[in-house]
């Protein structure tokens, strides 16, 4: 398509409805004219019949803008924590993995004595062995335990 | 403390990256402008329900950008080209709608539309939303070339050629429905 430029055309799309009589015969004579005067007066027309109602209001855009921001401040605060948080997870689910794998022929033994013949002697046998296994499982249980209620009051 | 926290790195963020709007500012330049660009949306969606979502998401986008300037032209044509991308976002994920497919003209919305302007919204439809977006731009908003390529991301050089075939498309549109001679009445 050939683009035709006209230099009456600003002149033409000024004066729209008040054109002078050379002005509607350049306008009828020029396509470029012709079509943007048509286009303008169409635009215009469709610009003035719209039925208003109420807009959205401004202060609770306002509001919703500055909770987003404050939203995402707060985040890049509690970024580090959220780290520290996961890498604790970490530690302590491997000193997990590390006590039980260690301590599982203990455990099956230890198991193994609270056969129904068995079960007060062996419970009593088994007392010295499982000591130190106790006290570890006791302090990763208060960790997790720690842990789980940090999380819980977070989600809160 | 925390709070402390918040405030302080917000006031560098401030500092450091934008020119601020307070919420009186704010409020001036929604009420400045939010009809002009509801008008904008309304006529190129054809949605009234929509053009009020699109005008807040604008708004909002529109807050929370980093702006350089404090200059109202500019800003105005900012905020209207996240409006013009949003309504292009919006009628691309129209397309892909099965449903939309089968009726592609905008539904017509609660309010009432006089019968010429009815048409001449079907007119308007026909054209692509740049184009739409270009016609709106230069002959409502009255921008000049320079606004309307800074507002749509364009050449200057490419908005004279673009209006060009635009109006002509429209003009033809609007002769095929008989509205030219009602318009110059």
């Amino acid at each position: 398509m050939r683009i035709q430029d006209c230099e009456h055309l600003e002149t033409i799309l000024r004066s729209r409805n008040s054109l002078s009589e050379e002005q509607s015969r350049h306008a009828a004579s020029c396509s470029a004219c012709s079509d943007a005067r048509v286009a303008d007066l169409g635009l215009r027309s469709l610009a003035r019949s719209i039925e208003w109602g109420p807009l959205p209001d401004a202060g609770l855009i306002w509001l919703k803008a500055r909770l987003v921001r404050l939203q995402k401040t707060s985040a890049a605060i509690n970024r580090p924590f959220d780290l520290a948080q996961k890498f604790s997870w970490a530690v302590l689910s491997v000193a997990w993995l590390i006590l039980i794998a260690s301590q599982i022929p203990g455990i099956l033994a230890w198991l193994g004595k609270f056969e129904a013949e068995q079960l007060v002697l062996g419970g009593l046998a088994a007392l010295p062995i499982t000591t130190k296994f106790v006290w570890l499982f006791a302090g990763l249980s208060a960790m997790t335990f720690t842990m789980l209620f940090h999380r819980v009051l977070d989600i809160d | 403390m925390a709070e402390q926290l918040i405030a302080s790195r917000q006031a560098t963020e401030t500092r450091r990256n934008m020119v601020s709007m307070t919420e009186p500012d704010f409020e001036l330049f929604y009420r400045r402008h939010s009809r002009a660009l509801w008008a904008y949306i309304y006529r190129t969606t054809g949605d009234a329900a929509l053009a009020d979502d699109i005008l807040q998401r604008a708004f909002f986008q529109f807050l929370r950008a980093k702006h350089d300037s404090n200059d109202d032209t500019r800003l105005k044509a900012f905020l209207f080209r996240i409006a013009y991308n949003l309504v292009v976002d919006d009628s691309r994920e129209r397309k892909r709608e099965a449903s939309y497919l089968s009726n592609n003209l905008p539904e017509e919305s609660s309010r009432p539309k006089p019968e010429m302007s009815w048409d001449m919204q079907r007119a308007f439809d026909r054209l692509k939303p740049k184009e739409r977006a270009l016609l709106w731009l230069a002959h409502v908003e009255e921008m000049s070339h320079r606004e309307v390529a800074e507002t749509l991301a364009l050449k200057e050089r490419s908005v004279k050629v673009l209006l060009f075939r635009a109006r002509k498309k429209l003009a033809s549109a609007m002769r095929d429905h008989g509205l030219d001679s009602e318009v110059k009445r």
